[in-house]
């Protein structure tokens, strides 16, 4: 598991460690059934507040990324992965929205459009 | 959540000086700070929720008990930085340390000798001839030693070097991380309190101005910059507070979202607990 936190960034501390730990499980750094430090232990080694680390737990928990257990602590659940998946597509669709929204902008039709992106989808 | 210390309706009239109606309920397991400026209240109200001063009306419980009534046992579940100290200077720190040791039911000498080794303290030196910080490392080891569920800190990172004030918080952030440990910490250096602090309250006058969650407090507001020709006073009601040159204004707002789309060309940062108490506190 790997978070770098920025005082600095617009995005809530708690939104970078969601973030992060959604990345890790998408990449597969954090695998079902995986146990998470504690939410003090994490505050600790990432030199944030624990109310920050309790309110990224919580969050992943409440999408359903990781289960906790009184006593137990924090697991990545079993529907981790696919979720992770569906959040990164969804994501995709909204860019790809944002796209279009500017290719009706520029008054390019459907088939100007889907040109291009097979165009850029050659280079990268 | 469970509170560990409450103030309630606190009033306390010191002549020039007044607490007026202060609530206050500190979480258990946390740290909090107390901000404001010299003089502000942070030390009157640190007193007053450690028994050392009597209010006027209002009540102080600590770990469940009446301040008023049965203080006394109270007193061995906690830690207490004071300014200073209260010690005799001609004593050395051992001399001293083998005194304060007898008030407390938990003394703890493994712990005091492993703070002594961490902070270098001189066992046989004088407490006169301590440095500012120094003193200041002697009073954190203390208050340390002895098992304390809560932690009452005034201004304890006032004589330390940025190095030790980092070293002082990271020591306070594995206590938490490690045992049910709970701390408040009055200072003016804010810049103690942005990384592990959990609540901060910001006193003036004698009054509690904010009560929140750090992160809470740091998300909702953004510092706003501009050039003062776009200063009108619709932009001025929604900052909190403003300052300007003859070039450029500066402020802090709850409503940065807002202002970015009526006023494209202000620059807007997140703000550290600093530029919260100076636009709050003006």
């Amino acid at each position: 598991m790997h978070i770098l936190i920025s005082n600095r960034s617009d995005t809530p501390i708690y939104q970078q460690i969601v973030d992060a730990i959604r990345q890790d499980i998408i990449n597969g750094t954090l695998a079902e059934g995986d146990a998470l430090p504690s939410i003090r232990m994490l505050a600790k080694d990432l030199s944030v507040s624990v109310i920050t680390t309790k309110k990224a737990y919580e969050l992943l928990e409440a999408q359903g990324y990781i289960q906790t257990q009184p006593q137990k602590g924090s697991v990545v659940s079993r529907r981790s992965a696919q979720l992770a998946k569906e959040h990164k597509q969804s994501a995709m669709e909204q860019h790809i929205l944002d796209a279009i929204d500017i290719s009706k902008e520029l008054q390019l039709n459907q088939n100007a459009f889907l040109e291009l992106v097979s165009e850029l989808y050659r280079e990268v | 959540m469970e509170s560990i210390a409450k103030l309630k309706n606190i009033n306390k009239n010191l002549g020039d000086f007044s607490l007026k109606n202060v609530n206050l309920q500190i979480q258990k397991g946390y740290i909090t700070g107390i901000i404001g400026k010299n003089g502000a209240g942070k030390t009157t109200i640190i007193k007053t929720l450690l028994g050392m001063l009597q209010p006027d009306s209002g009540s102080v419980s600590v770990l469940g008990a009446d301040m008023a009534a049965d203080a006394g046992d109270i007193k061995n579940s906690i830690g207490i930085v004071l300014g200073n100290g209260n010690f005799y200077a001609g004593l050395t720190l051992e001399q001293m340390k083998n005194i304060i040791r007898r008030f407390y039911k938990n003394w703890d000498e493994a712990a005091y000798q492993g703070y002594v080794q961490k902070f270098g303290l001189p066992r046989d030196r004088k407490i006169k001839e301590l440095s500012t910080g120094m003193r200041a490392k002697y009073n954190i080891s203390l208050a340390l030693s002895h098992h304390a569920e809560l932690v009452v800190m005034d201004e304890p990172s006032s004589g330390l070097d940025p190095v030790a004030r980092e070293e002082l918080m990271d020591l306070l952030s594995e206590k938490i991380s490690a045992e049910e440990f709970t701390v408040i910490f009055s200072t003016h250096i804010t810049s103690d309190l942005d990384r592990t602090a959990d609540y901060i309250i910001l006193v003036d006058n004698g009054k509690i101005l904010l009560d929140r969650p750090k992160d809470e407090l740091l998300d909702a507001h953004r510092v706003v910059k501009g050039p003062v020709s776009l200063l009108d006073s619709t932009l001025m009601e929604h900052m909190v507070s403003h300052k300007k040159n003859s070039m450029n204004f500066e402020g802090l707002t709850t409503e940065a979202a807002a202002l970015k789309k009526a006023y494209p060309g202000l620059l807007f940062e997140k703000p550290a607990i600093e530029d919260i108490m100076r636009f709050y506190v003006r």
